[in-house]
């Protein structure tokens, strides 16, 4: 064989990626980078569990009294997509996805703080997770997400405590996430990178690590109190037994309001880092945006119970929680206008990550005022249970968080992977998922006004055609996800090489290669100003 | 943040402070003893507090500690009391339960004269 | 223990720092942890005082010489917090040995508060007010207290013992979970025994024991919050 001559230009870049290919150095790795990657591998999984049992609830609901499934099998499926949507899907996504890899390198860091409990909470989270399909393989759960009481834990003849047990262990893997973010960014900055430096996903970041650790360790409690009902027979929730169901909800709303906020705090911090780089200019406001994540983060943990309104709670109690509910829009509202203002005069390019973004400012806005109407004591005691709360929470969690977390796997692909995407097919499926969510959704508001009850497996036949749009509507959004997963994965394959810095974006991440090295920077950076798009020399950049 | 280690309290400190906790135990194992009402819980509760702050402060190094670590110990304290108040406020503003057996006054009473609905 | 600093980490103090703020950082979700149980507790002490009072005067019965078991309990590990404290401030001092001492010291206190737990526990299985369907049976004189109680507080007998039996759930969730605490406690202790035992820490070299010092005075902290709660409900 002829020998080929030593070209040390074409000599393979040793990246996080090729460094070891055994699986072992994958299953056993520290580096936050795989674990990210591994991840948004489990993720999508749950995802795709979790989005099949809404096709088949869409399904059912194309006419009034289909019998696609039965009463009983309904109820399991909106458990199902409710428990993996929000506890497998949601709540890690863009913190153990995009966050995991992101935080040390926008802070100039080789890693997090605490790599080997990185990797424990991936594993947390991956048995977590099997312990909760375990319970949809051994015939599902029917109680809800919400595992309310007493019928979670008196009534409910399904496999509750496996699905409690995959919820409880899950927690955990949050915990430790948000515990090492918050000791990652407090204590592993770069030089020159002060806290009014850091990248308003990082701001971000630390306001969901927050939430993470105060509020999950509430909900693994009460969760063990529900199991030790039903394993005990004792009536801790049951009124029968001399418990009280709204103590449940209490415990069981203390985490799961802040819970929202750390669903949708992380899919704006990925807005405060597209905006810019797709306008070309500084955040307006930045100080007025990290500020607000903060607000955002601890004024969410003072609503709870405006869940609660007709539960039973004193009509003081009420009051409260509904003014204090109308107070945490505030800072999401200084958001909107803060992201507005940074568009305006900016040079706008309608770039994948910016059409996700522009989506998510509109449809999170439309979400966040309903918001506000279901804070509204006397319009909540018509629409609660209703499909108005569908679809205000859908706006939020799948026209906000959902849209965030495509914009920012689209903007971040090329350095997490090294290729760039079809910029064309991008374009495409952000635009068939933004026009099969609304068609989706947007009935469903009317649907709630008019009276349609949620968790219903049937309903009143003059409420068909809002039923019919909205499961026209989620075809075309279910294309609008294949699409992307089909294109991002073809690029692997075959996907143009990107370099350090395609998009020409702000930030440290862009200033190492494309993916990055195992140990983040050749040298450890140091922090300048940050979104300096004024200052781009675009030739040199 | 501020080194703890450049302070190293004498072992006089913690033995004082221990027999104080020590103090405080029997204080509140023999006002248990008295009753004085409503007062119990507060006095019970106070001291309870009072050995929590010393074991905090010089067992804990937190008087020595940065302004970082008193924000985060103090942060944990703030959010239970969060949790606690906002949940105590809501059995605490409600109408007095009449006692009645009628059990919809109270969620209390667990003599239910309404059949519970079982599971379908 | 291999390298002194991780690689993540610039120099030990860093490390020193992260280690100690991620110890507290989990000690809050620790507070918030029990906060959820003691929040459930505090709502039925509130709803069901006679029941709760009722507990504690059976759980504050059970007495070494004439101090109740929970008095007890709670003296020993304020000690145990004591020794602890010696041994952070030996360990930054380089006293090896008197580390070692100490360290020992506090296990054996550790194991003595499990074993005064386990016989409280097993007081109250044969005074059966163990929580759950086929095992709760109040013996005879906690029942006719419990009777007199209902009476004087114009409850139904069956409402009282409901309550009661509710009392008694609270109590073993709440000092079973701070109970596996201790032993996790004892497992960590246990480890830095033989590490110091190895010489592995010297003043430059102690925050390991620091850091798990922290841990076992929170479960410390969580004790003698539990004591009164449950022991002295008047």
């Amino acid at each position: 064989m002829a020998s080929i001559p030593y070209i040390p230009e074409y000599q393979v870049r040793e990246t996080y990626l090729n460094a070891r290919y055994s699986i072992a150095s994958w299953l056993l790795t520290k580096d936050h980078k795989r674990i990210a990657v591994l991840y948004i591998l489990s993720i999508t999984l749950f995802f795709i569990i979790g989005g099949s049992a809404a096709v088949i609830m869409r399904l059912q609901l194309l006419t009034p009294h289909s019998s696609l499934v039965e009463a009983e099998t309904y109820n399991k499926l909106f458990t199902l997509h409710g428990i993996v949507m929000v506890f497998f899907f949601l709540v890690p996504s863009i913190p153990a996805t995009l966050g995991n890899f992101l935080v040390p390198l926008m802070i100039g860091a080789r890693d997090l703080a605490f790599p080997k409990l990185n990797l424990a909470s991936w594993y947390l989270f991956i048995l977590g997770g099997s312990l909760a399909l375990t319970a949809l393989i051994l015939g599902g759960v029917d109680t809800g997400w919400t595992f309310y009481t007493p019928y979670s834990s008196t009534f409910s003849n399904t496999n509750v405590i496996f699905a409690i047990c995959g919820v409880f262990i899950a927690g955990f893997s949050s915990i430790f996430t948000g515990l090492n973010f918050i000791v990652t960014i407090h204590k592993m900055r770069c030089p020159g990178m002060t806290w009014f430096r850091l990248p308003l996903f990082i701001w971000s970041m630390y306001a969901t690590s927050i939430i993470f650790v105060l509020a999950t360790p509430v909900l693994a409690i009460t969760l063990a109190l529900v199991a030790l009902e039903r394993i005990l027979g004792v009536g801790i929730f049951d009124p029968n037994l001399g418990g009280d169901p709204i103590l449940f909800q209490h415990l069981f709303w203390f985490y799961s309001h802040p819970a929202v906020y750390i669903m949708i705090l992380p899919g704006m911090g990925v807005i405060s880092e597209l905006i810019p780089a797709y306008s070309r200019k500084r955040p307006f406001g930045y100080a007025f945006i990290a500020m607000a994540s903060l607000a955002i983060a601890i004024l969410g943990f003072l609503v709870w119970a405006h869940h609660m309104f007709v539960a039973g709670i004193s009509i003081y109690g009420g009051l409260v929680f509904s003014i204090l509910s109308f107070l945490v829009a505030i800072p999401s509202g200084v958001k909107v206008f803060n992201w507005t203002a940074t568009l305006y005069k900016g040079s706008i390019a309608l770039d994948t990550p910016m059409l996700y973004a522009l989506g998510f400012i509109g449809l999170f806005t439309i979400g966040g005022l309903t918001g506000l109407f279901l804070a509204t004591l006397g319009i909540d005691m018509h629409v609660h249970d209703t499909y108005f709360v569908i679809a205000h929470f859908h706006y939020i969690m799948v026209g906000g968080a959902v849209m965030a977390y495509m914009g920012g796997l689209h903007f971040w692909w090329p350095k997490i992977t090294g290729k760039l995407y079809p910029e064309r097919w991008g374009r495409l499926a952000a635009v068939i998922l933004f026009i099969g969510f609304n068609l989706t959704f947007f009935p469903q508001f009317i649907l709630g006004y008019l009276g349609m009850p949620r968790r219903y497996y049937a309903y009143a036949p003059e409420f068909q055609v809002y039923n019919v749009m909205s499961t026209a509507g989620a075809t075309i959004l279910a294309l609008g996800y294949v699409l992307p997963l089909i294109y991002l994965l073809g690029s692997l394959r075959w996907g143009k090489d990107a370099g350090s810095n395609p998009f020409k974006a702000a930030g440290l991440e862009w200033q190492t290669t494309s993916p990055p090295p195992p140990d983040n920077f050749d040298q450890t950076p140091i922090a300048g100003e940050p979104y300096n798009y004024h200052e781009m020399d675009f030739a040199n950049v | 943040m501020q080194d703890p280690d450049h302070k190293i309290e004498s072992i006089w400190t913690y033995l004082l402070i221990f027999l104080l906790l020590i103090a405080l135990l029997v204080g509140t194992v023999a006002a248990a003893t008295v009753n004085l009402g409503r007062w119990n819980i507060v006095i019970a509760l106070v001291i309870a507090v009072a050995k929590a702050l010393l074991v905090i402060l010089f067992f804990m190094h937190v008087r020595h500690s940065s302004r970082q670590t008193w924000i985060f110990a103090g942060a944990a304290f703030l959010w239970l009391t969060l949790l606690l108040a906002g949940t105590i406020a809501d059995y605490a503003s409600r109408n007095p339960p009449v006692p009645t057996s009628d059990a919809s006054q109270s969620p209390a009473h667990a003599k239910t004269t309404v059949a519970v609905p079982a599971a379908s | 223990m291999s390298d002194l600093v991780a690689h993540q980490f610039d120099d030990l103090d860093q490390q020193t720092e992260a280690g100690t703020l991620g110890m507290w950082t989990f000690l809050a979700t620790e507070v918030l942890f029990f906060g959820g149980m003691i929040c459930g507790y505090c709502v039925y002490r509130h709803l069901y005082f006679p029941a709760w009072h009722q507990g504690s005067l059976v759980v504050d019965n059970f007495t070494f010489l004439g101090i109740s078991s929970g008095a007890w309990n709670t003296a020993v590990l304020l000690t145990s917090s004591l020794t602890v404290a010696l041994g952070v401030r030996a360990a930054k001092l380089g006293q090896n040995r008197f580390l070692s001492q100490m360290l020992v010291i506090t296990l054996l206190l550790g194991i003595a508060f499990l074993g005064i737990k386990a016989a409280e526990y097993t007081h109250e299985y044969h005074e059966g007010v163990m929580p759950g369907p086929n095992v709760f049976h109040p013996d005879m004189d906690i029942s006719a207290d419990l009777s007199r109680a209902a009476a004087s507080s114009g409850k139904s007998n069956i409402d009282l013992r409901r309550e009661f039996q509710l009392f008694w759930v609270f109590y073993f969730f709440m000092t079973g979970v701070h109970a596996l605490h201790m032993f996790i406690g004892i497992g960590l202790f246990t480890y830095l025994l033989i590490e110091a035992r190895r010489g592995c820490f010297t003043p430059k070299k102690h925050a390991p024991v620091e850091i798990m010092g922290l841990y076992w005075h929170f479960v410390d902290l969580v004790w003698i919050f539990l004591f009164p709660l449950l022991y002295l409900v008047r």
